[in-house]
């Protein structure tokens, strides 16, 4: 029985023993049992002899060479895998950024255009706004019969150039006043009194030029601002805008028009030529009618005995001088339009000037103009992009900011998804 | 020692940044007993050479994650052992492999190693402790090989096989058992037959 104990705390020990964890005593005590216990010493041997065979069996291995390289040489080859790896994943990193920071970019001016916030482009006056200079010119068929200037011509009306009675006696009075002979004096026929007016839009990119040009040719040929306008531009849409009435000798008016044509490109052009002989000869001859009339009725007041006569035949001079005074100034509207040539211009400037308007451009001359429009886009989205830029710094910060963190989130997760 | 553990360090460093040479500089020290975790777990050297492959190519990949929480010897041995039993755990779902299927394909456990004339063990112990270590369970074999043959601790082999100390004193325990009967169930290794 005791004996079956010692060998059973043998073998619960025999493991103990071989790592070296008993005290000597223990140590002691077990190879004393072993040295009396056949079976015991025999189970202790075969377990020290496993244990001393196993520790020398691997001591002294040597790797195969094959098995060295292979090893080797795939750790090669993952390493040069992993550098060029690295160089796309920086790559695609710069490109991805490249591309996002663009992407952001041309939404921002977009965005910026869209606002119609001022541009740089559309404030430096370097690209062309549309501006119109519209130059209307009426002019009188006798031609000869007026001065030149308006007060001249105002005061040859002040003389009726011939009587109401009879359209003969109209007509023979008229042609002698302007020198023209018309033997047909019972013929009813009277030369017609013809108002010539003209218009011009014209298109520059240039405006400041074009008008400075306007200016010298209008002053060559006897001309006179009448009216003219500047209009600026509101939004960055908008262009600048030039409307003005040139006043000139009629006689100056195709050589006018033929020069203006020249200042830049024409878009639109107008002529007209207006009778206005009925209103003409009707006020003329009721300006003499109104005259003779006032004429009888102070020699009635002269005459006059009662107050009652005096008060109705004054009453009725002053009307007449009423009458006279608005046909005086009908006479002197038309009197303005004979002699003179009036010409509405209207000048736009543009950043794309259109095609003349009388000219039909080539395909050569249309692709060539539709690649300059498109390289003139290009610039002034260019320019509106630095704006936009310099406008929207801090968001695009922020934007660039919020892409480098999401990247680097991506990169990890997608790093320890692939160790897993 | 402490040069040692430095220069270890500056060459993990350096490997965990893909520097191949600085790596193989590293294992260098290590690569024999690697192969033999290899070459006694899988039981053969053809299936030995591809899970050193794998394991190294393991190692050399993990190596940013190794932040010195145990020594890089057992943290290698950790990760070889793994690789060496995904390569079982393979190979079972083909076919079971005894080592008589083993031996009928002509398979020759010492012509794994070369038996010097004064060797401690001779060829036919050595063949026949290939053999009874080949038939061994997985759990007894991997901690029979760490502690036999590496004489590594019971800390450092429930590092390894990332289990506690108690299985790893259990699994031992039984391993030597049964190879002792292994053992004895082939006769001549003991020189009974003397």
């Amino acid at each position: 029985m005791i004996e079956n104990l010692e060998c059973r705390r043998m073998r619960n020990r025999l493991n103990a023993y071989l790592d070296n964890e008993l005290s000597a005593s223990e140590k002691a005590e077990m190879e004393r049992h072993a040295a009396e216990c056949p079976e015991c010493a025999r189970m202790l041997g075969e377990y020290k002899s496993i244990h001393a065979m196993l520790g020398e069996l691997d001591r002294d291995i040597a790797v195969p060479e094959e098995a060295s390289r292979a090893w080797r040489a795939a750790v090669r080859d993952e390493a040069e895998t992993r550098k060029r790896k690295g160089k796309a994943h920086t790559l695609r990193i710069a490109g991805s950024s490249i591309a996002a920071a663009l992407v952001l970019m041309i939404g921002m001016t977009t965005v910026y255009r869209g606002l119609n916030l001022p541009s740089a482009a559309a404030n430096n006056g370097t690209a062309g706004y549309r501006s119109e200079l519209k130059l209307t010119a009426d002019t009188a068929v006798p031609e000869e019969s007026f001065a030149a200037d308006y007060d001249d011509m105002a005061a040859a009306f002040e003389e009726p150039a011939f009587e109401f009675a009879e359209s003969a006696s109209m007509k023979s009075a008229f042609l002698e006043s302007d020198g023209q002979a018309n033997a047909d004096a019972g013929a009813g026929s009277l030369t017609p009194v013809i108002a010539h007016s003209a218009e011009r839009t014209i298109e520059t990119q240039d405006l400041d030029a074009c008008l400075d040009e306007l200016d010298a040719i209008a002053a060559a040929y006897d001309g006179r601002f009448e009216y003219r306008r500047m209009t600026e531009p509101q939004d960055s849409g908008d262009t600048r805008k030039m409307e003005a009435v040139i006043r000139l000798p009629g006689e100056n008016l195709e050589a006018f028009l033929d020069e203006v044509d020249t200042t830049g490109t024409v878009v639109s052009k107008a002529e007209f030529a207006e009778d206005i002989s009925a209103d003409y000869y009707g006020n003329t001859a009721k300006l003499a009618t109104l005259e003779a009339q006032e004429e009888r009725l102070n020699a009635l007041l002269k005459e006059a005995e009662t107050l009652e006569a005096v008060l109705d035949l004054e009453d009725k001079i002053y009307k007449v001088q009423y009458e006279k005074d608005e046909i005086e100034a009908a006479i002197a509207d038309s009197a303005n339009s004979t002699g003179y040539s009036g010409v509405t211009l209207t000048v736009n400037e543009v950043h794309f000037p259109q095609a003349a308007a009388d000219t039909v451009p080539s395909l050569g001359e249309r692709a060539g103009s539709a690649f300059r429009d498109s390289l003139r886009w290009v610039s002034l989205f260019l320019q509106d992009m630095v704006v936009a830029l310099a406008a929207f710094w801090p968001l695009l910060i922020l934007a660039v900011l919020v892409i480098a963190v999401i990247c680097t989130i991506v990169h990890y997760s997608r790093k320890r998804r692939g160790r897993l | 020692m402490q040069t040692n553990i430095t220069d270890e360090m500056l060459l993990i460093n350096k490997a965990a940044k893909g520097d191949s040479w600085a790596f193989e500089q590293l294992v260098n020290k290590y690569e024999a007993r690697l192969y033999s975790v290899a070459l006694r777990m899988c039981g053969n050297r053809e299936d030995a050479q591809d899970c050193l492959q794998d394991a190294m190519l393991r190692i050399y990949r993990s190596l940013d994650r190794f932040k010195g929480q145990s020594a890089f010897s057992t943290w290698a041995y950790r990760i070889t052992m793994n690789t060496c039993l995904d390569e079982l755990r393979r190979r079972r779902s083909r076919a079971a492999t005894s080592l008589d299927a083993l031996l009928e394909t002509g398979w020759d456990p010492a012509a794994e190693t070369v038996t010097p004339e004064d060797a401690a063990i001779s060829a036919e112990q050595r063949r026949e402790l290939e053999a009874a270590i080949a038939d061994l369970p997985e759990d007894m074999r991997s901690a029979i090989i760490l502690r036999e043959m590496h004489d590594m601790t019971y800390e450092e082999i429930s590092e390894a096989l990332d289990t506690n100390i108690g299985t790893v004193k259990s699994r031992i325990s039984r391993g030597r058992e049964r190879l002792r009967q292994l053992i004895n169930g082939r006769p001549g290794l003991f020189g009974d037959d003397e």
